[in-house]
């Protein structure tokens, strides 16, 4: 035992430098980890920007609002409204918004005349708006000039053929051509969503139908039932985006609608002209009308603006964020 | 000589739980490595074992080793595992690995017995489902999280040429299942009454192990080692059975439906190893002072079964229009099997009548098993290159308390994820295209007595 006591701390030395880890390591994990910035393409879910229950924007007295077109800048986001005045006459009307894209500080006109404005940037950087001119119904576009105020080309970019309605539309750059998605409309039809495309000399031209009504939707039992988007298809935003695996992506939010009401719901392709829907549409699902989306990402946020309409007398711009996990896409 | 004898009573009763039919044993040093010494080799192991780390590596290596070994020591893991650059935070694994080792002698030929822990510091298991689309680096999840129990009997068959072992592992199966029964007052919450009983079971399973070591010169060593693979299940199950009334608070409630049934169950299967097989192969010098090892391990991973959740519910509520679509199953993952090549050696450094340094190193390269995930699932998975590294200290006939060998290794350990990209055939897929990548950085200690 002599011998033994002798030689215990040398063992015991040896111990502790083989268990000399443990208890420092011992609080590490056990958080059941793993999930922590997975990847976010930022299609949903949306929670409702914390205004307390009010809108966003909301028209001026006797006027009304239309379908708002987002823009980041490096100082944050910019809204683009048709605005209604109490008189009738309609106006682009630019909001500049913070770095929370809530904070709206009204700027404008910078556009008579124009409605469902869609503000996109050229490959110098400069700003491009395709609108529906207010007096023939045909889709117009117009450049912005150095004092922020645009000014319409003078030839439609898209017309309307006898017996078809245009509206809302979505100018995108990509690469060395312009796109233009719009709802179209044509006789008794419901409305579905078309696509032009143009060089620079903007002269577009019918490319397809890329949406049409919902159809074919199943339940989780595989029983046919009524897509939540079967009624119609309509108010396109479309942005062109970058994934991390270097691949473009035409990401699509729309209005779809089984009756009047409607909700809002994502759809994506790979060329532009096949789109596919995604599983869980719609992704802002209200209870009251919602149309006009408009999608922009700032920083690790995600932002999504809409036009809300609560009651015959009570409508705006509604908006919603997403920043869960890390964003996957640039656009 | 007295340990002689333990041995033989515990080679006995090892027998005797070998006679019993049984699955199969996998574990967790799948991923990371046994002991110090092995995890130094970069897992290059199998022929070259010599201590508790045998009932994982080479079982039979047991019966060719002469001293009684105590043993303990301390892995730590810690992951950095990245999609799109964004770190997932991945729980890492730590915890104290050990064992005994008893040799001895039957009949002539000479046997070990031996016992081996892992005993990690956060959980002894983990069992969870993740939602099928949820992105997670597949073989990381709960394949490392887990206790491991081992212990293995070996037997000497052509004295110093051929040995024998065989080795258990001891997990638990959960199946638990909520009772539930009353009525249900379909208008009044108040008139609403159930009774539940709650039952688990944590039921013990083994798994086996059996390889061969055969030594036909004092320098060539040859193993091969069979290890079974290992499936845990979660099963869970509610039961509801009852009545639907109206007015329930009252003496006389009326029924609406009589014996009403809910039942779900979900059954979770998502802790596995595959069946794998170890060739290995070692030279060492004549003095010992220097040796080289190979090892070619095959993975049946194309065994692999979904860790998604199956889930079914059955709904019978009479004449109530009432009803719940059932669940889609998930998708099979469609992973393959891989071959794992390990090398290394080792060699003394310095080597005196009472000191002995060695260092040592070895690499190795798993592909990975997982295929592309282009449609809904997101198993991540990539390719591993693994880099060990490490130093032995060994003190001889230093005291007359330890006459024999007293042993400290110490290791390194690196394991890079090479880049790999995801694409999806859907473009409106939820996840969409990532970029999984990552490392693991690890050290492991472990001190050694012998007897």
């Amino acid at each position: 035992m002599r011998h033994l006591a002798r030689h215990l701390p040398l063992a015991l030395t040896l111990a502790a430098l083989a268990l000399a880890p443990a208890p420092s390591c011992a609080a590490l994990g056990g958080d059941d980890g793993g999930g922590a910035n997975l990847p976010n393409r930022g299609i949903g879910p949306w929670d409702a920007l914390d205004l307390d229950g009010a809108l966003l924007l909301s028209p001026p007295v006797g006027g009304a609002l239309g379908e708002p077109s987002a823009l980041a800048d490096d100082g944050g986001i910019r809204l683009f409204v048709d605005e209604t005045s109490d008189g009738g006459d309609v106006a682009v009307v630019a909001f500049a918004a913070g770095a929370d894209g809530t904070a709206l500080t009204r700027v404008g006109p910078v556009l008579a005349g124009a409605r469902d404005p869609s503000v996109a940037r050229d490959a110098g950087g400069g700003l491009w708006m395709a609108y529906v001119d207010d007096a023939t119904g045909a889709i117009g576009v117009a450049e912005a000039g150095a004092d922020g105020a645009f000014t319409a080309r003078a030839a439609a970019a898209v017309e309307p053929g006898a017996d078809e309605v245009v509206a809302s539309p979505s100018l995108a750059r990509d690469g060395a051509r312009w796109l233009l998605y719009y709802t179209l409309v044509r006789g008794g039809d419901a409305p579905v969503i078309a696509r032009a495309s143009a060089g620079d000399d903007l002269a577009f031209a019918f490319d397809a139908v890329v949406l049409s009504p919902g159809e074919g939707c199943v339940d989780a039992a595989g029983a046919e039932e009524t897509c939540w988007d079967a009624g119609s298809v309509s108010a396109p935003e479309v942005r062109v985006a970058v994934n991390e695996a270097g691949q473009r992506l035409y990401r699509m939010f729309y209005r779809g609608a089984k009756a009047s009401q409607g909700d809002l719901g994502f759809a994506a392709s790979y060329d532009g002209l096949t789109f596919s829907r995604y599983p869980y549409n719609p992704v802002v699902d209200a209870t009251v009308d919602l149309d006009g989306p408009a999608n922009v990402r700032v920083g690790d946020r995600f932002l999504l603006y809409w036009h809300e309409t609560r009651s015959s007398s009570v409508s705006g711009l509604g908006g919603g964020q997403n920043d869960a996990g890390k964003p996957s896409e640039r656009f | 000589m007295t340990h002689r004898v333990i041995a033989g009573a515990a080679a006995l009763l090892a027998l005797a739980a070998l006679a019993r039919p049984l699955p199969a044993r996998a574990n967790p040093v799948d991923a990371f490595g046994m002991s110090a010494r092995a995890v130094g080799l970069a897992g290059t192991y199998g022929a070259l074992t010599d201590d508790f780390a045998a009932n994982y590596y080479n079982p039979a290596a047991l019966a060719s080793l002469d001293d009684m070994r105590l043993e303990l020591g301390y892995i730590l893991v810690d992951p950095t595992l990245e999609l799109n650059g964004g770190d997932l935070d991945v729980d890492g694994v730590n915890g104290i690995q050990g064992g005994l080792v008893l040799p001895g002698e039957v009949w002539g030929h000479r046997i070990g017995v031996s016992v081996a822990l892992y005993l990690p510091d956060d959980r002894l298991t983990r069992l969870r489902a993740l939602p099928e689309r949820q992105p997670r680096f597949v073989l990381y999840d709960n394949r490392p999280q887990r206790l491991v129990l081992t212990t293995s009997l070996a037997l000497e068959i052509v004295p110093d040429v051929l040995y024998i072992g065989a080795g258990l592992t001891y997990l638990s199966d959960t199946k638990g299942s909520l009772d539930i029964t009353g009525q249900v007052d379909f208008e009044d919450a108040d008139g609403t009454d159930l009774r539940s009983a709650v039952d688990v079971d944590f039921q013990a399973v083994r798994y086996p192990s059996a390889s061969i070591l055969v030594t036909p010169t004092e320098n060539l060593r040859f193993s091969l080692t069979y290890r079974a693979p290992f499936d845990l299940s979660l099963d869970l199950r509610l039961d509801v059975h009852g009545d639907i009334v109206i007015g329930g608070t009252t003496d006389d409630p009326v029924p609406l439906v009589e014996d009403a049934t809910l039942a779900v169950t979900s059954k979770n299967a998502n802790l596995f190893s595959p069946r794998q097989l170890a060739l290995g192969a070692a030279w060492v010098a004549d003095d010992g002072s220097w040796d080289v090892a190979a090892e070619v391990v095959w993975q049946q991973w194309s065994e692999f079964r979904s860790p998604t959740a199956r889930v079914t519910i059955a709904l019978d509520a009479g004449s109530l229009p009432l009803s719940v679509p059932p669940t889609a199953p998930p998708g099979e993952p469609g992973f393959h099997d891989i071959v794992v090549t390990h090398l290394g050696g080792e060699v003394d450094l310095v080597r005196t009548a009472h000191v002995r340094l060695i260092a040592r190193g070895g690499v190795f390269y798993e592909p990975s098993p997982a295929p592309d995930q282009r449609d809904k699932t997101n198993y991540v998975d990539s390719d591993k290159i693994g880099f060990g590294l490490g130093l032995g200290l060994e003190l001889s006939d230093v005291t007359p308390v330890f006459p024999k060998p007293i042993g400290l290794d110490v290791s390194a350990l690196y394991i890079h994820l090479p880049s790999r990209t995801y694409t999806k055939d859907d473009p409106a897929d939820p996840v969409g295209a990532y970029v999984a990548s990552g490392h693991f950085a690890g050290f492991a200690t472990t001190l050694h007595f012998a007897f």
